[in-house]
C-alpha cells in the first residue's frame, strides 16, 4: 500500500471520480462516472473504448476543456499538485499548450487554412511567452527536424493545404511539443491517416517520448494500434472505467467481459478465421441500469450485476477491472456465449 | 453512483421541428409579442366586415376632415369616409394580397430552386444567368413597368410582385437544397434510376421545408411593404380600395388639414411588417441551426 | 468450382474532374485516376479493391455503378457491355448492382421512415404495395437481424450500426446479383463492424449475392474476401486469391501495407520501416512504376522509365512488379 501512494505521488496526473454530465433536451445525460487514473512519468496511458464511451471528454477534461452545455459534478484533476478543474481561465490558458498540450484527431482542422505552418508554431511559440521573433523561427525549423519533416525550411512556408495528411499531422506534433510540456493528450491522432502513414507517426510519437520522457494520454479505439503505443491500457464503456492493466497482461489475459468480447471481435491478419466472441446487443443510453452498465449486454450478468455499480478491483500486479465475476468469467477461456 | 439517463434528442419530421422550434422561439418575449400582433391581425383580416362600424366607401355628408372622436377613432377623410373601417378592411386586403404572391412566388420559386439545385449542369448554369438579370433589375422599375402599362388590379398586383419574388426564392431555396443533393440518399435515388421530378419531391423537398417555410413567411412581409409602397405611387391597387399604402398617398395630399388620416394606416401598416419580420426572425433562428449535436462522448 | 463471371472489367481507366464541366472550362489536362484496371467478379464471391487514400478504389466502385464515365476500357455485367452512364442503363440493370455507402448518416433520408426507405424499392422495382409489401418489409428486417418494430422509426433514432443494416435492407430488397460496397464498416465501432461483417456473410450464403468490396482494413479484407486486388494510385499491383495475396510473395506495396498495420498483440513487434516523412509524390506519372518513389525494394531507374510486366505467379495470382517472382519470394521468405 504505502509503495502505491509514494508511487501515486510521482504522478503527473492524477485523476479522481471525475464525473461529467452533458445537457441533452430532457435533462443531463451522464456522460462520464467516477473514473479515476493516473498517468506517471514516461509512460503512456492509452484509453480505449467505443464511440459514446466519454474518452474524449476525458481526455479533454484533462487538457482544461470543457464543452458547452456540460457540467463537472464531481472530481478532481490534480496536476503538479493543483486541481485542473478549480482553476480560472487564466490559469488553465498558462498551462494549456504549455504544459499539457494536445493532438487532435483531424490535422486539416486543427491547422489554420489561411496561414503559413511555420508562422502557426511561431504563434503558439510567441502565445506561451517561450520565445519570438528570430528565436521563435529557429526554434520551428528545428522542432520540424525533430518530427521528421523534409526540408523543414521549404515546409514551413507551406500552406496546411499543401501538405500531405501525415505531414499535417507532424506539425500538429511539433506545435504540440513547442512548450516542452509535461503531458500530452492525444485523441485518435492516426485514425484520419492511411495505415503508412500511420505506421509512420507511431514510430516517431515513439522516439519522441523516449527521447524526451514525456508522458502521454493516447486516446483510441484501435486496438492495434494500442497495442503499439501503450504501456497500460484503461478500457471504458458507457463512461466508466472498466479495465486498466499493463498492455501486456492487458492483451494476454482480459478479464473484464466487455473487453474480451472487444479484443475478440476485431480482424486479425495473423489470425483470420477464428470464430469470433460475439459482443451482443448495443449501448443503449436510455436503458442503463443502475448497477453494471453493460449488464443489459452481458452473457455472465446475474441479477446482482443489474443494482449493484461495480468498483474496479485490484487483480494481481497492476491489474484492475470492474466486475465482481471476473473468476467465473476467466474460467471460461474463450468461450463466452 | 446514480447512472441519470434521459433520452437522447430525436429529429423528427418537419412539422414536429416547425412546432419544436416554435416552443424554443416562445422563451423569447420579443417573439411572443409579435406573434400576439400577428394573430390579432389576421383575426381582424377575418372578422373585420363583421364588426366595423361603416363601410370602406360610405362617405359622411359634410364630416370630412373630422378629428378622432369616440364615433370615429381615426377620424374621417377628405371623402367624410371612416378611417378606422378603412383601416380594418384594408387589412384583409393588405394580407390577402401579400400572402396570395408570397405563396405564388414560394410555390414557383421552391419548385425552380430545387430542380436547378439537382440538374445543375448547363441548365442550371443558363438559368442562373437570367435568375440573376431579373434579380438586377430595380424592383420599382419592373412593377412600373408592368403596373403602369396596364389597367391596375388585385390579380395583376399579385402576379406582378410573385414574377418578382420568384427568381429570389429560387435561389435560397437552391441554395438549401445544394447542402442535399450531395448527400448519399440522394445518390441512391439516382442510382435507382428515379426522375427527377420523383426525387425532387421524394428525397429534396421534405429536407429543405424548413427554408421553404421561412422564406414564404419573410415573403409575406417584404410583399407587404412592396405592395403598400406600388399603391403609394399609385400603380398599385385601385381607388377606391381601403388598402393601406393608397389610404396614405391619398391622405398626403391633405396632410395638414387631416394628419390623422395618414396616420391610422401607417400605424397599421408599420405594426404588420414589424411583427412579420420579427416572428420570421425567431422562427428562422431556430430552425435554421443545423440540428447536428456532437455524439456523446 | 468455378463461379460464372458476373461481373467484368477490362482496362479500364478514368480521369477525374472530367465529367462535370464543359470542355472548354477545364483548365487543364487532368491525369488519369485509375489506369489499365482489370479484373472480375464470379458470382457469389466477394472481390475486395484495397488501398490506401487515392488509390482509386472508390472511383472504380462509381464507374461500375455508372456514375462516373471511364475514359478508356469496358465494363460487362453478365457479358453485356454497361460501359454506360446511369441514366442510359435499364431498370433491371439498376435493380442488379446495388452500391451500399460508407456514411451511416448520409445514406438513409432523415424526413423518412424505415419501412419507406426500404420500401421505395420494392415499389419501384416489383411494384409491390399494401400488405404484399408489408410483409416484404418486415422479411427483410429480419434479413438484416431487426426488430421489426424499427419500420415505424426515423433514421436519427437508430444507431449508427442499426443504420447500416437499413442500407444494406435498402440493397437486399431489389434482389441484387452484385452489390458495391464502398467502406462500408470503416464508420463502424469495432464490435458493431464485427456483427455487419457476419451479416454480410449471411447473406451471401443465403441468397448468392457477389461483393465487390472496397476497403482500406486489410484485415476486414482477409476475413471477408475470396479474392483481392491491391491498389496503389491508380494501378493495381497485385490480384489473387485471399490466401495469396496475404503470403508470399507479395507486391512490394503489399508487403509494406501489411508490415503497416498494427495488431492487437503487444508481442508482435511494431510496424518496420522508415519514420520520416515520404516525400510528397508527383501526380502519378505516365511513365514506369506508380510506387517507384516509395518502393524500398526498387530495383533501379528502370522502376520509373518502365512500366512493370504483369507477372503470374499462379493461374489466380499476378504481380505487376520488375522484379521477377523467384526473387520476390526469397527476399521476403527470410525477412520477419
Amino acid at each position: 500500500m504505502s509503495d502505491n501512494t509514494a508511487k501515486q505521488a510521482n504522478a503527473v496526473v492524477q485523476v479522481e471520480a471525475l464525473t461529467v454530465d452533458f445537457w441533452e433536451r430532457q435533462g443531463w445525460l451522464n456522460v462520464v462516472n467516477r473514473v479515476s487514473f493516473n498517468i506517471y512519468p514516461g509512460e503512456t496511458l492509452g484509453l480505449a473504448g467505443e464511440s459514446g464511451c466519454g474518452k474524449s471528454t476525458t481526455g479533454y477534461a484533462l487538457f482544461g476543456y470543457r464543452r458547452p452545455g456540460s457540467r463537472f459534478r464531481e472530481g478532481a484533476i490534480y496536476f503538479e499538485g493543483r486541481d485542473l478543474l478549480t482553476q480560472s481561465e487564466t490559469e488553465l490558458r498558462a498551462i494549456r499548450g504549455d504544459q499539457i498540450c494536445l493532438v487532435p484527431q483531424n490535422p486539416a482542422t486543427t491547422l489554420t487554412p489561411s496561414m503559413r505552418v511555420g508562422q502557426q508554431v511561431v504563434e503558439a511559440l510567441e502565445a506561451h511567452h517561450i520565445c519570438s521573433g528570430r528565436e521563435a523561427d529557429e526554434r520551428t525549423i528545428d522542432l520540424f527536424a525533430q518530427v521528421g519533416l523534409p526540408q523543414p525550411k521549404a515546409i514551413a512556408k507551406r500552406y496546411p493545404f499543401q501538405l500531405s495528411g501525415g505531414q499535417q499531422q507532424r506539425v500538429v506534433v511539433a506545435m504540440a511539443l513547442a512548450g516542452n510540456p509535461k503531458l500530452v493528450v492525444m485523441d485518435e491522432p492516426t485514425t484520419a491517416l492511411d495505415v503508412t502513414t500511420q505506421a509512420r507517426i507511431l514510430k516517431l510519437l515513439a522516439r519522441l517520448q523516449a527521447e524526451r520522457g514525456l508522458s502521454a494520454l493516447y486516446i483510441t479505439h484501435n486496438l492495434g494500434v494500442m497495442a503499439q503505443v501503450a504501456d497500460r491500457v484503461a478500457v471504458m464503456y458507457a463512461g466508466e472505467l472498466v479495465e486498466v492493466a499493463p498492455t501486456a497482461e492487458f492483451f494476454r489475459n482480459p478479464l473484464h467481459p466487455y473487453t474480451r468480447g472487444l479484443i475478440a471481435a476485431v480482424p486479425r491478419l495473423s489470425a483470420p478465421n477464428e470464430s469470433k466472441v460475439k459482443l451482443r446487443g448495443l449501448l443503449r443510453r436510455e436503458e442503463l441500469p443502475q448497477g453494471c452498465r453493460f449488464a443489459p449486454r452481458c452473457p455472465f450478468a446475474q441479477s446482482e450485476c443489474f443494482t449493484q455499480p461495480q468498483p474496479l478491483i485490484t487483480v494481481g500486479q497492476d491489474h484492475q477491472v470492474a466486475c465482481w465475476l471476473w473468476q467465473s468469467v476467466a474460467e471460461k477461456q474463450g468461450v463466452a456465449e | 453512483m446514480a447512472a441519470t439517463t434521459t433520452t437522447l434528442e430525436t429529429r423528427a419530421l418537419w412539422p414536429q421541428r416547425l412546432l419544436a422550434g416554435l416552443r424554443h422561439a416562445s422563451r423569447s418575449p420579443v417573439f411572443l409579442i409579435a406573434t400576439a400582433l400577428l394573430i390579432v391581425h389576421f383575426l381582424v383580416a377575418l372578422t373585420g366586415p363583421l364588426w366595423v362600424p361603416y363601410e370602406a366607401t360610405e362617405m359622411l355628408v359634410g364630416k370630412t376632415y373630422e378629428p378622432p372622436s369616440a364615433r370615429h377613432l381615426m377620424g374621417t377623410d377628405n371623402f367624410g369616409r371612416d378611417i378606422f373601417s378603412r383601416v380594418i378592411l384594408g387589412e384583409r386586403v393588405v394580407l390577402s394580397l401579400a400572402l396570395s404572391s408570397a405563396f405564388i412566388a414560394v410555390v414557383f420559386g421552391a419548385a425552380i430552386g430545387i430542380l436547378l439545385a439537382y440538374l445543375l449542369g448547363w441548365v442550371d448554369l443558363l438559368a442562373m444567368r437570367v435568375i440573376e438579370i431579373i434579380i438586377s433589375i430595380p424592383p420599382l422599375i419592373l412593377a412600373l413597368l408592368v403596373l403602369g402599362a396596364l389597367s391596375p388590379s388585385y390579380i395583376l398586383i399579385v402576379l406582378t410582385v410573385a414574377f418578382f419574388y420568384i427568381p429570389r426564392v429560387a435561389t435560397v431555396i437552391r441554395a438549401a437544397t445544394l447542402d442535399v443533393v450531395t448527400e448519399d440518399f440522394v445518390t441512391i435515388a439516382r442510382l435507382r434510376g428515379e426522375s427527377a421530378w420523383s426525387i425532387a419531391a421524394r428525397e429534396l423537398l421534405p429536407n429543405v421545408m424548413i427554408s421553404v417555410f421561412v422564406e414564404f413567411s419573410l415573403r409575406t412581409g417584404y410583399a407587404v411593404l412592396f405592395i403598400g409602397g406600388l399603391s403609394f405611387l399609385g400603380f398599385g391597387a385601385p381607388p377606391p380600395s381601403p388598402e393601406w399604402g393608397l389610404m396614405i398617398n391619398e391622405g398626403r395630399s391633405y396632410l395638414s388639414a387631416a394628419p390623422w388620416s395618414v396616420l391610422g394606416p401607417s400605424l397599421a401598416l408599420a405594426s404588420l411588417v414589424i411583427a412579420v419580420s420579427l416572428f420570421t426572425e425567431g422562427l428562422g433562428e431556430r430552425l435554421g441551426l443545423s440540428i447536428r449535436r456532437e455524439r456523446v462522448g | 468450382m468455378t463461379n460464372a463471371t458476373l461481373l467484368d472489367v477490362q482496362k479500364l481507366e478514368i480521369t477525374y474532374g472530367a465529367s462535370q464541366l464543359p470542355r472548354f472550362a477545364q483548365r487543364r489536362k487532368p491525369q488519369p485516376t485509375v489506369r489499365e484496371v482489370s479484373f472480375a467478379v464470379a458470382a457469389g464471391e466477394t472481390l475486395a479493391l484495397v488501398g490506401e487514400s487515392g488509390s482509386g478504389k472508390t472511383t472504380i466502385a462509381r464507374a461500375v455503378a455508372g456514375l462516373l464515365a471511364p475514359s478508356q476500357g469496358q465494363i460487362r455485367f453478365e457479358n453485356q457491355d454497361i460501359t454506360v452512364p446511369i441514366e442510359r442503363r435499364s431498370r433491371d440493370l439498376h435493380r442488379q448492382i446495388q452500391f451500399i455507402f460508407q456514411n451511416p448518416d448520409a445514406s438513409l433520408n432523415p424526413r423518412q421512415r424505415i419501412a419507406d426507405i426500404i420500401g421505395r424499392p420494392l415499389e419501384f422495382f416489383f411494384g409491390l404495395s399494401g400488405s404484399a409489401k408489408k410483409r416484404r418489409i418486415e422479411e427483410l428486417l429480419e434479413a438484416v437481424h431487426l426488430a421489426s418494430s424499427y419500420a415505424r422509426r426515423f433514421p436519427s433514432q437508430l444507431s449508427g450500426g442499426e443504420r447500416q443494416r437499413v442500407a444494406i435492407a435498402q440493397a437486399l430488397a431489389a434482389e441484387p446479383k452484385l452489390a458495391l460496397c464502398d467502406e462500408i464498416v470503416s464508420a463502424l465501432d469495432v464490435s458493431v463492424q464485427a456483427t455487419i461483417l457476419d451479416l454480410l456473410k449471411e447473406l451471401q450464403a443465403e441468397r448468392g449475392i457477389a461483393y465487390l468490396f472496397i476497403a482500406h482494413d486489410l484485415a476486414v479484407v482477409r476475413w471477408l474476401a475470396h479474392r483481392v486486388g491491391v491498389l496503389y494510385r491508380g494501378q493495381l499491383m497485385e490480384i489473387g486469391t485471399s490466401e495469396e495475396v496475404f503470403s508470399p510473395p507479395y507486391h512490394p506495396y503489399t508487403e509494406m501495407l501489411l508490415q503497416s498495420v498494427p495488431e492487437p498483440d503487444p508481442n508482435l513487434p511494431l510496424p518496420a520501416g522508415d519514420e520520416r516523412a515520404a516525400e510528397p509524390t508527383d501526380a502519378g506519372s505516365r511513365q514506369g512504376c506508380p510506387f517507384a518513389s516509395r518502393c524500398p525494394r526498387k530495383v533501379g531507374t528502370i522502376c520509373e522509365q518502365e512500366r512493370p510486366p504483369w507477372q503470374t505467379v499462379g493461374p489466380t495470382h499476378a504481380i505487376y512488379c520488375h522484379i521477377p517472382v523467384a526473387q520476390l519470394a526469397t527476399m521476403q521468405n527470410v525477412s520477419p
